[in-house]
C-alpha cells in the first residue's frame, strides 16, 4: 500500500543542510498495524506528515496505492484525504463550536454525502462506539479520553483505508488509552491500516510491527534501550 | 454545508460574546452611518427626476461678461422677452417654454390673511411641462384665466379648511396692487426633491399688467426675474441648441454703436434642469442649492466610515487565527480545499454582515428623526418599496462581507495543516503587519476628520466674528411700503424721536444681502471720459445710510441732505471702485465725472471697502447714489439695551403704516451668520463623524490590545518575576501602538492639510490653516489610543505571574 523509496527530509539553511529524515526505505502492506517508535527530534511527525501527504519529502519516492505521490495535483491529495486517510491527533482537534454529531459528521458533509445517508452512518458509527448518549454534548463538556474516542470516530467514518495516529494517547491516562488502542486494535482487525507514533512499548505491543527512528534514519535496535545504555 | 457554516458562525458568535459584540456593534455602527449618508445622497440625487420630461426640461439662464470674457454676473433668471422669443425663433426644438415669476404677496380669504413666500405667476403650459400632479381641476386651462390660481392641497386645508376651494375667489396685495384671484385647480404638494417649492402658482396675466402690457414687457431685458424653462424634444441634446444661441443673441439683441457683439455681453446659458439642485450656483436662485462637493465628501466619509468598521473585523479576526488556524488544518486534513474554506470564511462574515445589518437598520430609524431634523429634510427608510435602498442594503452587506471577510478568508485558508495542528503555531508575527497597517488606516480617518473638523469651526467663528469693515450690530432691517417711501422724512423723524433708535436709512440693498444690481458706467480718467468694461453694483440709499452702518469714509464728504444736487449728480464709491477705475487714490477720484446709467454727474466721497456681501465673495466695486425709487428696506439702527422696547415701538409703528401685513424684521449680525449655514451643518457633521470614527477605531484597537496582551501573558509573567515593574510593563505594552498611532499622525496631517487648504479656497477671505486644529487632533487621538490601550496593559501588568506561568 504504501512504498517508501530513499527519502530525505532537509532543511537548507545557508550552508548547512539540516536532514530530518534520511535515506528512508519503507513498505508497508495493507492490513498492517504499524508503530512508529523513537526519541523527540528522530523525525516521526515529519515522516507521518508525509504519509499524510502533509508533506512533501525533498528527495526520494513515495507511492501510494502503486501511484507516485508527488504526481499527484491537491485536488487528488484532497481525494484521497476525503476518502482513504483518517487521521487521528493526540490534541484531539475537535471544533469546539460543534456537538459530538456534527463533529463526527463533518467529514460527510466534506464528501456530499446526502442528509439521509449521513444521518445514518453517524448514527452507526456511535452505536459501536458507545457515545450516543454524548451526541449532543460540545467537546469542552468530555473527559480527554471521550474525546480522542470522538476523534478516532471522526476519523473513520468515511471508510478509509489508512488510519494515521501521531501520539494518539500522548494525553490519556492509561486506561482511556487502552481503550483507544483497543479500538484500532479492531479496526485494524477489520481490515484497516493503521500506523501511529507512540513513546510507550505497552501502547506498541498492539501493534504487528514496529519501526524505529533515530535521527531521522531507520535503524533496526529499539532506540529506547540504547539511549538507556548510553 | 451552507448550514454547517452558519451554525459555526453563530456558534462563534455565541462563545465569544465580548468579541462579537466588538465586531458586529463596530459593524452595525459603521453600516448605520453608511446607510444614513447614502439615504441623504439618493435624495440628493433624486431632485426633480420625479418629472416625466426631467431629461428634456432646460433652464435658461443669464450671464453677463466683462471686456475681457469673464463671466461678471450669472443670474439664474432672465428677462421676460426671452422665453417667447427662444420658442419663437427655434420653433420645432423648443416645445414648450414656461416662465415663473415669483413675488410675495399678502393674502386674504374672509378673515384670513397670510403673507406668502412660495407664490409664482407662470404661464399656463406649466402642467404639460412639469410632472405636478393636480387633483382638481383641469391643467391644461387653469391657468388660461387671468384671475387663475392653483393652489397645494396644504395652502387649500390652509385658507379652506373643510370647505371645497374650487372656483372661490381670493383676494391678494401685490406691491401695493389689489388683485382678484378664482381657485382653478388643486395640486399635490410639491415634492421636497423640488429645486424648488411652491404653494401657489397664478397666471401671468397680472404681470403683463405690472409690465404695463405684452408690448412692454417684451421690450423689457433689464428684468431679469423671470425663471424661464424650457422642453426640448426627446433624446435632443441641449448642447446643440446652446450652440445656436450666441447667433440669437447677436440677432435680437444687435445694439446701434457697438462694434462689439451682443453675445460677447451677455449670454443666455442653459441648464438640464435634473442638474440645478447639485450643479447650479448662480447669483440668483429660486431657492439656495446644494453642491455636488458636498455630496462627493459625504459619499467619501460613509464609504471611509464602512472601511474603519471592516478593519476592525479584520483585526479581529486576524487576532483569534490562532484558533482557527487548528480548524482549519483540521478540515484540510479531512478534505477541504482551499475554496470551500474561502468560501466558508467569506461566509462567515457574510453572516457577521447580514446580523449587523438588521442591527444598523434599527440603528438608523432610531436616528432618522434627529437626523431629518438636523439637515430639515424627510429622509425615510423604505426597503420595501424603494428598491434601490434595498439593492444599497444588500450591495453594503456584499461589500462588508467581502472585504472584511477577504482577509480572514485568503490568509486563514493558507495555513499548513503539518504545522497547525501539531500545536506549536504561534500566529502571533504572521499578522504584525497587517494589523499595523489596519490601525494606522483607522486612526489616519479619525485624525484627518478631527483636524478637518477643527480647521471647518475655526473657519466659521473667523467669518462670524470678523471686522467687516462697518457697525453690523444691532441694525434692524424691515421691509417698506407705499406710505414709508412717499412720506419717508417725516416718518424718519417720528422713528427717530424713540430713544431707542439711533439712526435710519431707506436702501436698494442692505449689506448680508447681494449686489446683484448695476448699470453702465464711464467715468473721468486722465482727462478724458471712459467707458468702464466691469461691473460696478450699486445701492440705492438715502442720506444716513453711511452713518447708519457706520462705514469709513477715506475721502470726500457724505451726501448732504441740504444740498439738492446730491440727490440727482452725486456718487460715493468704495475704494475697490476706484481702484478698479484707475484712480491712484481717493483723494484723486474726488470731483472726478462720473457717470452712472441715466445719472451724470460727479464723485463727491470714497467710503473704505467693507464686506457687504458673505465671506464667500470678495469686495465688488460699488457706487451709491440716491434716487427716488428701487427702495425696498429700511435700516434702523438700534440702542442695544433697549432692543426688546424698541421692537416693540416698531411693531407698532409697522401696523399702521404697512397694515394688513404681519410684522417682519431681521437682524444683519444674523443674516450674515444664515449664511454660513452650510459651512456650520458640515463642521457639525465632521464632528459627529470623527467622534464615530474614533469610537470604532478605539473598539478595534481594544479588542487588538486584549488579544496581545493576552499573547503575551506569559512573557509578563516572567518579566514580572525577573523584578519589572508594573510601569515598566505598561510602558512596554504600550509603545508599539503609540508608535502607531503617530505613525497615522504623520499621514493625516498632510492629507487634512491639502483637503482643508482645497476647501478654504471656496471663500473670499480664509483663516491661515491653525497648527493648533492639526496639534489637537493629533494629542485627541494619542490619548484616546493610549486610554483604550493602557487598560488593557494595566490590567495585565498588575495581574500576578503565578497565574501565566502556571498554565504551561
Amino acid at each position: 500500500m504504501i512504498q517508501l523509496r530513499n527519502i530525505d527530509k532537509y532543511i537548507d539553511k545557508r550552508f548547512q543542510r539540516t536532514f530530518i529524515l534520511k535515506g528512508i526505505d519503507l513498505n508497508i502492506e495493507e492490513g498492517e498495524f504499524v508503530t512508529i517508535m523513537g526519541p523527540s527530534g528522530a523525525g516521526k511527525s515529519t515522516l507521518m506528515n508525509i504519509l499524510g501527504f502533509l508533506d512533501d519529502p525533498s528527495e526520494g519516492e513515495y507511492k501510494f496505492l502503486g501511484e507516485p505521490v508527488h504526481n499527484l495535483s491537491e485536488k487528488k491529495k484532497s481525494e484521497y484525504h476525503k476518502s482513504h486517510i483518517g487521521f487521528v491527533f493526540q490534541a484531539y482537534h475537535l471544533l469546539d463550536e460543534l456537538t459530538v454529531y456534527e463533529n463526527i459528521e463533518m467529514p460527510l458533509l466534506y464528501r456530499k454525502v446526502s442528509g439521509k445517508q449521513r444521518k445514518a452512518m453517524v448514527a452507526d458509527i456511535l452505536d459501536r462506539f458507545n457515545i450516543v448518549a454524548k451526541k449532543d454534548l460540545f467537546p469542552s463538556q468530555l473527559s480527554g479520553g471521550q474525546q480522542q474516542v470522538v476523534g478516532v470516530a471522526r476519523a473513520i467514518i468515511g471508510n478509509p483505508k489508512l488510519i494515521l495516529a501521531d501520539e494518539p494517547t500522548g494525553n490519556l491516562h492509561s486506561e482511556q488509552s487502552e481503550q483507544i488502542m483497543e479500538m484500532f486494535k479492531k479496526l485494524n482487525d477489520e481490515g484497516v491500516t493503521i500506523i501511529q507514533v507512540t513513546h510507550s512499548e505497552k501502547m506498541a505491543a498492539y501493534g504487528n510491527r514496529i519501526i524505529n527512528l533515530k535521527d531521522g534514519a531507520l535503524v533496526k535496535e529499539n532506540p529506547y534501550e540504547e539511549a538507556a545504555e548510553s | 454545508m451552507l448550514k454547517n457554516y452558519i451554525k459555526i458562525a453563530l456558534r462563534n458568535i455565541r462563545k465569544n460574546p465580548g468579541y462579537s459584540f466588538i465586531n458586529i456593534s463596530g459593524l452595525a455602527l459603521g453600516m448605520g452611518v453608511c446607510i444614513l449618508i447614502l439615504l441623504y445622497v439618493q435624495f440628493e440625487l433624486s431632485y426633480d427626476k420625479y418629472h416625466d420630461n426631467s431629461d428634456r426640461i432646460v433652464r435658461a439662464t443669464r450671464a453677463w461678461f466683462n471686456q475681457d470674457g469673464e463671466t461678471s454676473l450669472h443670474l439664474g433668471h432672465a428677462a421676460p422677452p426671452f422665453g417667447p422669443m427662444l420658442e419663437n425663433d427655434f420653433e420645432g426644438t423648443v416645445e414648450e417654454m414656461v416662465r415663473f415669476f415669483q413675488v410675495n404677496p399678502l393674502l386674504r380669504y374672509e378673515d384670513k390673511s397670510f403673507v406668502e413666500d412660495r407664490f409664482f405667476f407662470a404661464d399656463p403650459e406649466v402642467f404639460d411641462m412639469f410632472s405636478w400632479k393636480m387633483i382638481e381641476g383641469d391643467p391644461a386651462t387653469a391657468l388660461t384665466y387671468p384671475d387663475g390660481i392653483v393652489l397645494t392641497e396644504s395652502m387649500a386645508e390652509k385658507y379652506f379648511g373643510d370647505e371645497d376651494p374650487m372656483g372661490k375667489a381670493f383676494e391678494g396685495e401685490v406691491q401695493g396692487v389689489d388683485l382678484q384671484f378664482q381657485v382653478r385647480g388643486i395640486i399635490e404638494d410639491v415634492p421636497e426633491n423640488s429645486h424648488f417649492q411652491f404653494d401657489f402658482l397664478a397666471s401671468m396675466e397680472p404681470v403683463v399688467q405690472f409690465y404695463g402690457g405684452q408690448a412692454a414687457m417684451m421690450q423689457n431685458y433689464g428684468s431679469n426675474n423671470f425663471a424661464t424653462y424650457l422642453l426640448l424634444p426627446e433624446g435632443y441634446d441641449y448642447q446643440r441648441l446652446q450652440d445656436q444661441i450666441p447667433a440669437f443673441m447677436d440677432r435680437n439683441l444687435a445694439q446701434e454703436g457697438h462694434d462689439r457683439p451682443a453675445s460677447e455681453g451677455t449670454m443666455l446659458i442653459l441648464q438640464p434642469l435634473t442638474d440645478i439642485h447639485l450643479h447650479s450656483n448662480l447669483d440668483s436662485e429660486i431657492e439656495a442649492n446644494s453642491r455636488i462637493e458636498y455630496i462627493y465628501i459625504y459619499t467619501a466619509i460613509a464609504l471611509f466610515i464602512l472601511i474603519i468598521a471592516c478593519i476592525n473585523f479584520m483585526n479581529l479576526s486576524t487576532a483569534r487565527s490562532v484558533k482557527r488556524a487548528v480548524e482549519v488544518g483540521l478540515r484540510k486534513v479531512i478534505g477541504a480545499d482551499r475554496t470551500s474554506l474561502i468560501k466558508q470564511f467569506i461566509g462567515e462574515s457574510m453572516v457577521m454582515a447580514l446580523l449587523s445589518l438588521f442591527l444598523a437598520i434599527l440603528l438608523v430609524e432610531l436616528i432618522l428623526p434627529f437626523a431629518n431634523d438636523f439637515i430639515d429634510k424627510d429622509l425615510n427608510l423604505n426597503l420595501f418599496q424603494n428598491y434601490t435602498q434595498l439593492i444599497g442594503m444588500i450591495g453594503i452587506v456584499g461589500f462588508v462581507g467581502l472585504v472584511a471577510g477577504s482577509y480572514p478568508a485568503f490568509f486563514l485558508s493558507g495555513f499548513e495543516p503539518a504545522s497547525v495542528l501539531k500545536g506549536t503555531f504561534k500566529a502571533g508575527k504572521v499578522h504584525e503587519r497587517f494589523r499595523s497597517v489596519l490601525v494606522i488606516t483607522q486612526f489616519t480617518i479619525s485624525i484627518a476628520l478631527i483636524a478637518s473638523m477643527l480647521v471647518v469651526f475655526t473657519q466659521l467663528n473667523f467669518m462670524k466674528n470678523k471686522d467687516l469693515g462697518f457697525d453690523k450690530e444691532n441694525v434692524a432691517v424691515l421691509p417698506v411700503s407705499e406710505q414709508i417711501t412717499s412720506n419717508y422724512e417725516n416718518i424718519r423723524q417720528r422713528l427717530l424721536s424713540h430713544p431707542g433708535i439711533l439712526n435710519v436709512s431707506v436702501a436698494s440693498r442692505v449689506p448680508s444681502g447681494r449686489l446683484l444690481d448695476s448699470q453702465g458706467a464711464s467715468a473721468e480718467v486722465d482727462g478724458e471720459l471712459r467707458e468702464i468694461d466691469f461691473r460696478i453694483a450699486d445701492i440705492h440709499v438715502a442720506h444716513d445710510y453711511i452713518q447708519t452702518f457706520n462705514m469709513n469714509l477715506v475721502a470726500g464728504r457724505d451726501f448732504d441732505i441740504n444740498l439738492a444736487s446730491d440727490s440727482t449728480e452725486s456718487f460715493i464709491l468704495n475704494e475697490s471702485a476706484v481702484r478698479t477705475i484707475g484712480w491712484t487714490s481717493p483723494e484723486d477720484a474726488i470731483d472726478k465725472e462720473f457717470h452712472y446709467g441715466n445719472r451724470r454727474g460727479r464723485v463727491i466721497g470714497v467710503v473704505q471697502d467693507f464686506n457687504f456681501e458673505s465671506l464667500h465673495q470678495s469686495i465688488a466695486p460699488i457706487v451709491f447714489l440716491i434716487p427716488d425709487d428701487r427702495i425696498n428696506s429700511i435700516a434702523i439702527k438700534i440702542r442695544d439695551s433697549e432692543r426688546e422696547a424698541t421692537l416693540e415701538f416698531l411693531e407698532e409703528q409697522w401696523a399702521t403704516l404697512r397694515p394688513g401685513y404681519p410684522f417682519s424684521y431681521y437682524f444683519v449680525q444674523e443674516n450674515f451668520d444664515e449664511q454660513y449655514r452650510a459651512e456650520e451643518r458640515l463642521g457639525t457633521l465632521f464632528g459627529f463623524f470623527a467622534v464615530l470614527a474614533i469610537i470604532i477605531a478605539a473598539l478595534g484597537l481594544y479588542g487588538m490590545a486584549s488579544f496581545t496582551t493576552q499573547q503575551r501573558v506569559k512573557e509578563i509573567g516572567i518579566r514580572k518575576v525577573l523584578g519589572a515593574s508594573v510601569s515598566q510593563i505598561v510602558l512596554r505594552l504600550s509603545t508599539k501602538f503609540t508608535a502607531l498611532v503617530l505613525i497615522a499622525i504623520i499621514i493625516a496631517i498632510p492629507v487634512a492639510w491639502f483637503a482643508m487648504k482645497q476647501w478654504l479656497a471656496n471663500f473670499a477671505y480664509q483663516i491661515d490653516i491653525p497648527v493648533w486644529a492639526f496639534t489637537l487632533a493629533a494629542i485627541t487621538a494619542l490619548l484616546i489610543a493610549l486610554v483604550t490601550i493602557s487598560w488593557q496593559s494595566i490590567k495585565a501588568a498588575v495581574a500576578n505571574p503565578i497565574e501565566s506561568l502556571r498554565s504551561e
